[in-house]
């Protein structure tokens, strides 16, 4: 027992708490009082007890998780709305990259020698020494030329490996001029598109040329009474 | 409730419920909630503290103070808690003395001596639990005690039975 204790007398009071008799009057007179009673309410108090009750009963590593489940999915979620929001914001500017693309008309098929029967009218017709350098029409024809000044004493006919070539030639000259080849030529990678006629081998004037040989080809028609096709296609253009 | 029985609670409700309104009232404007926060905070607890009452009025104390810590807010809330004139006490016609009164003259003692009497008197608590609540010896609280009764009994004009007896 201490000494704490030893002091005190049955009441549990020790001897020096005793009050002096007109003070225990006092004190008997206040404990009188009651204090009041209607602050509190117990109803809701007593509800709320039994939540804390289970609040604090749920203990462990399980009620921590079950705790926290919620809050933490809500800050996880409030997370990741805030970086894609960032992201939003922080992200590049679409790259725009340009590309030019040529797109080339389709070549024709590489056509035989010999004019097919279905084939255009002026060219099925076509005196068929008019593709060879030593024909009447083209010998006639660079004699003609070699008399204007200025253009060339004859148009090489041995350039073009054949009539489609000719002809695809003709039709993008007619519809390009000339000085889009060396482009083309170089894009395409010089291969065998391109006819064997460069450039520099053009006389400057070369639609005059172009005329001169339509013109020399509209001559060798005529005694048919025909007017070809690369003739017309010639003045329209 | 495993550790606090409804049965307890409403035992505590009614023998300390009161009393610790009244002992919550010397500090702060709103002392329900602090005693309804004190008896929460006990049902929280997995294992129920050896001394339920004092741990009541310990929490009870602590709550309104750690909210007001800063001293001066906390001599104008006393000040203010003090000159209200809401009774603190229920009305009795057997009793001698006045409610209102006795909640008057309450109000005018130093925060220190309103608490300990009213831990003392309607709180029931032994002054070892009063000087560990105040952090004082049990000598200074029973002084103090003392001091608040001869200064209540003073502002209440209370005549002494035995200084009657010498008179009459």
């Amino acid at each position: 027992m201490s000494q704490d204790e030893s002091n005190r007398d049955l009441t549990g009071r020790r001897p020096d708490e005793e009050l002096p008799p007109d003070l225990k009057a006092m004190e008997d007179e206040l404990a009188s009082l009651r204090p009041r009673d209607d602050r509190l309410d117990r109803e809701r108090l007593a509800f709320l007890a039994g939540q804390a009750s289970m609040i604090g009963r749920a203990t462990g590593r399980r009620a921590a998780a079950a705790r926290w489940a919620w809050p933490g999915a809500c800050a996880a979620m409030t997370a990741v709305a805030a970086a894609l929001f960032v992201a939003l914001f922080v992200r590049p500017e679409p790259r725009v990259v340009e590309r030019v693309r040529i797109v080339k008309a389709p070549v024709p098929a590489q056509v035989d020698e010999a004019p097919r029967p279905d084939a255009a009218p002026w060219v099925a017709e076509a005196p068929p020494d008019l593709w060879r350098p030593d024909s009447p029409s083209r010998v006639k024809s660079r004699d003609r030329a070699s008399r204007r000044p200025g253009l060339p004493a004859q148009a090489d006919w041995s350039r073009f490996r054949s009539r489609g070539e000719y002809l695809e030639t003709l039709d993008r000259m007619l519809a390009r001029g000339m000085d889009p080849w060396d482009e083309l030529g170089a894009q395409s990678g010089g291969g065998d598109q391109r006819p064997n006629v460069s450039p520099s081998d053009v006389p400057p004037p070369y639609r005059e040329w172009l005329k001169t040989m339509l013109d020399d080809q509209a001559r060798v028609d005529r005694p048919n009474g025909r007017t070809t096709g690369p003739n017309r296609r010639g003045a329209n253009s | 409730m495993d550790a606090l029985g409804p049965k307890l609670l409403t035992r505590l409700l009614d023998e300390h419920g009161a009393a610790l309104v009244l002992y919550a009232q010397q500090w702060c404007d709103t002392p329900e909630d602090v005693v309804q926060e004190a008896f929460l905070r006990l049902m929280r607890q997995s294992e129920p503290p050896e001394n339920v009452v004092g741990c009541l009025y310990r929490v009870v104390r602590t709550g309104p103070i750690t909210a007001s810590r800063a001293a001066g807010r906390r001599r104008r809330r006393e000040a203010a808690v003090a000159h209200r004139r809401e009774p603190w006490f229920k009305p009795s016609e057997a009793d001698r003395l006045d409610a209102a009164q006795v909640t008057r003259a309450l109000a005018e003692l130093p925060v220190e001596h309103r608490e300990i009497v009213v831990a003392r008197l309607w709180g029931g608590l032994p002054f070892a639990e009063i000087a560990r609540l105040t952090g004082t010896s049990t000598s200074t609280a029973h002084r103090h005690y003392e001091a608040a009764l001869a200064a209540l009994r003073e502002r209440l004009g209370v005549t002494c039975p035995k200084t009657n007896r010498t008179e009459t």
